[in-house]
């Protein structure tokens, strides 16, 4: 135990309480008998060095003020739309199954880690990357160590990582493998300990970087104060890492992408925020393609040459033809592509190989064998079961050891002290059936940090994971990464991170510079991509597609939200039912809202209550055409080219999303004043995003898609108002009330004024918001922009034929209408041409935005795989 | 003795709506081994690839990546091959050799290390009690193997049927065994489980069977398809073949094309297609016979 400073004078109470807490004196597990955890903050008589200026910067922390932090974290991280989709919420192998995300959680305190404990640990980590590299190349080349006997055969071979089609397949640059994670913990002995390495596709480097944001909004200041180390040199080092690992072939600088399982995989906003960190596009499987013997992304109609995949899709499922033929997350022929050395797939297909636990046991000799040196950072103590002794040891310590399969994939890891007899003898039954399968681990009396939890600090046990990429002489290991804590509601168990489904809290880990480093700066730079993304166009049908749709769903939630402010406005406190000639008109308006969003039977349901219709307009989800349903959608969207989007449209969004999410939890105002409320700041909100669409996106040809999405939801909305109020001529007061409404809720009221004076009728408001070519909400106005914006994408000459005529026919509806005999009633009051020509100009409309959608959003049609079925065997 | 056989491989699939984009990997070119060359090979397929490379696995075996990418309805791949196959000298020491001392794990053998691949579970050949339960009478202790094999080999030509109606290519060694019958690729897969259960290495060898066979001897079953049957190591590099569906050791009837953990390791034929067809069907045709007219020959190696 280190020994300790004495605590501050102006220390408060929270730090008092916590050093002197009671569970310090917990008895020892095993491996460590009779030592308590080791304390991440005090030592012997005092305070460890590394956290003295820490708690010096935050000595005037109370429980209220940590309390706010608390929230203030929360709600930061939200409006940066941090979420994590845990595995294991939706069956990954099911189609069309989705996580639903939670909320990622850090903790107000980091893991303070100090400057000569670093260099050890880095020194560590560094060596334990090369000795990764080295193992994996020669597993998938020379193999000898298999030859050697230096690995058991079994061990290897008997892992779902150790994939046989990448046998052979190499990348450019110094080294094979190019980003690792560790996960460490501490012993009650005070030393780090490698629990788990992820080499397959390592995740969290992102969720890092999204901490330390955070961290530097709650404590300004405090991190450059006492010299925290930075982050983003980390990033640039990576970008480097895959850089260098292009194939020799590649021309000019080399263009990467990260190749995402999708939105709704476990670390999508990892990934996202990782591809805007480096510069490259996201992408999915279904946006490559492996043609004339490389790989290409598919752009605009066009390909566009791919030099390295940064792979965060897992190996098995990156080639449906070489492997997984169910997966439709890769892409056929990348393994033969990888092959021929035209493109790098980083990590290697075979990486995973690496995550065996079983390894541990045999890495001081693979050490010494394939680097000739002695392992710095010791392992978790490991005993894997294909030996005989080993075995012994395990079956025989049982009760206090964790039993972990070598393969992750084939069952979870327990901890043998939490199992029944009945439970111990069964799983005695399963190692003694497949020995090489198994390994026995010390469980680890891991270090405790201090957390927030309801009114002060209490104590958790904490893993840390560490991150380290290439370079030209060894690796560059991150200076901080992402601590891991039981959430605040887990029961502090002796093992916390053993697959069981748990919810975690993470740390931002702060790593102190050295004298030097401190004396030249740390430079306290956080914000942003630490690159120019790639000039390259990055737009695939799918990502299209979600432009599109992003500018569909945000007018329409838009023109939602107005339409039910004019009409809750126009009914009134929905406590007191409007009476007379009011009702009608009301009534008629309210079913206008459910025609346009297509909620029928909505507000004509016999005997609705307006108060329940309205309040399941704005909250129901599940509901397809609410308010809610159009926000959930539009966000799906936006996760999809989040790395394509400023952070400020998840700060707006989360606000919308608060809003109905209050909503949906109250219980209820019968006013309706709530529901007025929602729609306000929705419509607040769906201002701001059009405001960072307009003033932030670069004017590319996504932008252009994204407004043509809009130019066309916007006519397709009029339209569709128009229809459902104007297409029936009513007595005097009730159209006067309806129009006013219709123009209210489309903006048009004040031109209306100012053109036709008061006279409230029909002929007026067809001629401006059909025709009305100066009034910016007209369908006019609205197709002429839509002119303007499809050369914006639809760029290749002899794909433009069918734009070109469905546009034609859209806007030649535009012209030459006489609003008058439009509004011409018949004798039961239906304006039956002019329902016949909105009817036709829906069409058109439609016809223009199917016709966007079969030309640049489509992707490869359906992927199936093909079996030989009746090949082997006669007659099958 | 040795044979020369001209083998025709005919796949064909129809589809009922055009496919845009079809990417394969066929294995159909014999390899060539100690006792079998193979002299010449042509591969086509209908309509022509746009790309093709051929890939060799980490067996060794030899197989073809293409993609196709004018619109189709049918593809077509065919292999045509001239092979010579010596028949087999069995190596009467190391048949003689009690099984128990070719288990690789832990054996003293150089190549040991290679041969535990094949002792562990693959995909579609997982070791279950039942397995382990039915092989069990066959591993008499200090058996040799060779005795071991042909026993294994004898037991499943009598205990299954011959019933292509039973499984499919998916099926799995506890399907096999629950439906009594099956056929080539779900015998071997069941001699290989069988060997894999008692700690022995066995592996599954994809090739083709003689139509007719030489020397007048009856006509076997599979030769009018793809064939399969096993191996189980003998030691070093040697491997005793044994095709379980016509109860046989292999002979100069059989000609080797490719080997791996189980059939998913080296089907002659695997793609995937994109395209909005629903429908499809699936010919396939094998004609392997004594090569005797100099016209036959293919027209390159």
């Amino acid at each position: 135990m280190d020994r300790g400073q004495p605590l501050p004078e102006a220390a408060t109470a929270v730090w008092r309480s916590y050093l002197t807490r009671g569970d310090q004196r917990s008895p020892g597990l095993e491996g460590h008998p009779g030592l308590p955890p080791f304390d991440e903050v005090a030592g012997a008589g005092g305070v460890r060095e590394a956290w003295l200026p820490i708690i010096a910067a935050l000595q005037r922390l109370t429980a209220p003020r940590l309390g706010a932090l608390v929230r203030r974290a929360d709600r930061l991280l939200a409006d940066d739309g941090v979420v994590y989709n845990p595995i294991g919420s939706a069956d990954q192998s099911e189609p069309g199954s989705v996580a639903t995300p939670v909320p990622w959680v850090l903790d107000i305190l980091p893991l303070v880690i100090g400057e000569r404990e670093w260099r050890r640990v880095e020194a560590g980590l560094e060596q334990r990357a090369r000795l990764l590299d080295a193992l994996v190349t020669d597993l998938y080349q020379e193999r000898r160590v298999l030859a050697e006997g230096v690995l058991p055969a079994s061990l290897v071979m008997g892992h779902s990582g150790y994939l046989r089609a990448a046998h052979g397949i190499t990348v450019g640059g110094p080294r094979q493998l190019i980003s690792t994670a560790v996960d460490l913990g501490r012993g009650a002995d005070g030393e780090w300990r490698v629990i788990a390495d992820r080499t397959q596709a390592p995740s969290g480097s992102a969720f890092a970087m999204e901490n330390r944001r955070v961290m530097s909004r709650l404590h300004p200041g405090v991190p450059e104060h006492i010299h925290v180390e930075r982050l983003l040199p980390f990033f640039a080092a990576f970008r480097a890492a895959v850089q260098a690992a292009a194939p020799d072939t590649a021309v000019g600088v080399p263009r990467g992408v990260v190749l995402s399982p999708g939105a709704h995989s476990e670390t999508a906003f990892d990934q996202a925020y990782l591809a805007s960190l480096l510069g490259y596009p996201l992408v999915e499987g279904a946006d490559l393609v492996m043609r004339d013997g490389r790989v290409w992304m598919r752009a605009l109609g066009k390909l566009e040459p791919v030099d390295v995949v940064l792979r965060r899709v897992d190996a098995a499922y990156a080639d449906p033809l070489f492997l997984r033929a169910d997966s439709q997350l890769g892409v056929p022929g990348l393994v033969d592509a990888a092959r021929r050395g035209t493109v790098s797939v980083v990590n290697g297909l075979g990486a995973g190989v690496l995550e065996n636990p079983g390894l541990m046991a045999f890495l001081p000799d693979v050490s010494r064998r394939l680097l000739g040196e002695e392992l710095l950072l010791e392992s978790v103590r490991t005993f894997w079961c294909g030996d005989d002794r080993a075995r012994s040891h395990v079956m025989a310590h049982l009760a206090t050891m964790v039993i972990r399969p070598i393969d992750r994939t084939r069952a979870h890891s327990v901890f043998g002290g939490d199992l029944s007899r009945g439970q111990r003898d069964e799983l005695r039954a399963r190692i003694g059936a497949e020995p090489w399968a198994w390994v026995g681990q010390d469980l680890l009396s891991l270090s405790r940090a201090p957390v927030f939890a309801d009114t002060g600090l209490t104590s958790r046990p904490v893993t840390w994971r560490t991150f380290a990429v290439a370079g030209q002489d060894g690796y560059t290991v991150m200076r901080g990464g992402v601590a891991r804590v039981p959430g605040p509601t887990q029961p502090s168990a002796p093992g916390p991170f053993l697959g069981r489904p748990l919810q975690t809290s993470s740390k931002d880990v702060w790593v102190l510079a050295g004298p030097e480093a401190a004396a030249e700066g740390t430079g306290w730079l956080v914000d942003g991509p630490s690159v120019a993304t790639d000039a390259y166009a990055a737009f695939s049908p799918r990502m299209l597609a979600d432009l599109f749709w992003i500018g569909r769903y945000s007018a329409r939630v838009e023109d939602l939200a107005r339409l039910v402010l004019q009409v809750r406005e126009a009914g009134g406190d929905l406590s007191i039912p409007p009476v007379g000639w009011r009702a009608q008109a009301v009534a008629a308006l309210r079913q206008a809202i459910t025609s346009v969003t297509t909620t029928d039977p909505g507000f004509r349901a016999s005997g609705v209550d307006p108060r329940d219709e309205f309040r399941s307009l704005m909250v129901d989800a599940s509901r397809p055409g609410t308010l809610a349903q159009g926000v959930v959608a539009l966000k799906d969207a936006l996760q999809g080219v989040r790395d394509q989007l400023s952070s400020d449209v998840w700060l707006v969004l989360s606000g919308v999303e608060r809003a109905v999410a209050d909503l949906a939890r109250s219980t209820g105002d019968p006013t309706g004043a709530d529901v007025v409320s929602v729609a306000e700041q929705s419509l607040a909100g769906l201002l701001g995003f059009s405001g960072i669409v307009m003033d932030t996106m670069v004017h590319d040809a996504g932008w252009h898609l994204l407004r043509a999405g809009r130019a066309v939801e916007r006519s397709l909305n009029v339209v569709a108002l128009l229809r459902s109020t104007v297409g029936i001529r009513r007595p005097g007061q009730i159209d006067a009330l309806v129009i006013e409404t219709v123009l209210a809720a489309t903006e048009s009221i004040i031109t209306y004024r100012r053109r036709y004076r008061r006279r409230i009728h029909a002929e007026g408001v067809l001629d401006l918001l059909l025709f009305g070519v100066d009034n910016p909400r007209s369908v006019a106005h609205q197709v002429q922009a839509l002119g303007e914006h499809l050369p914006g994408f639809a760029t290749e000459p002899d794909q433009r034929a069918g734009l070109d005529r469905a546009f034609a026919s859209a806007s030649e509806a535009m012209e030459a209408h006489d609003a008058v005999a439009l509004a011409h009633p018949g004798t039961d009051g239906t304006r039956v041409a002019l329902d016949t020509y909105l009817s036709e100009l829906d069409g058109r409309l439609r016809t223009v935005a199917d016709v966007i959608e079969e030309t640049y959003l489509r992707g490869p049609g359906l992927q199936r795989p093909l079996t030989d079925a009746a090949a082997v065997g006669a007659g099958r | 003795m040795s044979q020369v056989y001209r083998i025709v491989h005919e796949t064909t699939y129809r589809y009922d709506a055009a496919v845009e984009d079809s990417y394969g990997l066929a294995y159909i070119r014999p390899r060539d081994l100690p006792g079998q060359r193979c002299l010449a090979h042509e591969f086509s397929i209908e309509p022509d690839p746009s790309d093709s490379y051929p890939v060799s696995d980490i067996q060794g075996n030899g197989s073809v990546y293409f993609h196709v990418t004018t619109p189709h309805d049918r593809l077509r791949i065919a292999g045509v091959s001239v092979v010579e196959v010596s028949d087999v000298v069995h190596d009467e020491v190391a048949l003689a050799q009690p099984w128990e001392g070719l288990r690789p794990a832990g054996a003293t053998d150089a190549r040991a290390w290679a041969a535990v691949e094949f002792t562990l579970a693959s995909p579609l050949i997982e070791i279950h009690q039942d397995v382990v339960d039915y092989a069990a009478p066959s591993f008499v202790a200090g058996r040799p193997v060779g005795e071991v094999v042909d026993d294994l080999s004898h037991r499943i030509h009598a205990d299954f049927s011959y019933d292509p109606q039973v499984t499919t290519v998916t099926s799995t060694v506890p399907d096999v065994l629950a439906r009594r019958g099956g056929v080539c690729q779900d015998f071997a897969h069941l001699l290989i489980a069988c060997l894999r259960s008692h700690g022995l290495a066995g592996r599954y060898v994809s090739g083709y069977l003689a139509t007719v066979p030489p020397a007048g001897g009856a006509r076997l079953v599979g030769a009018d398809a793809s064939h399969a049957w096993a191996a189980c190591w003998l030691g070093g590099e040697r491997w005793l073949a044994v095709d379980p569906t016509n109860d046989k050791r292999c002979d100069d009837a059989h000609a080797t094309v490719a080997w791996g953990r189980d059939y998913g390791d080296v089907p002659p034929v695997r793609g995937v297609i994109f395209t909005d067809a629903t429908g499809s069907s699936l010919e396939v045709s094998v004609d392997m016979r004594p090569f005797t007219e100099v016209a036959d020959l293919p027209t390159s190696g």
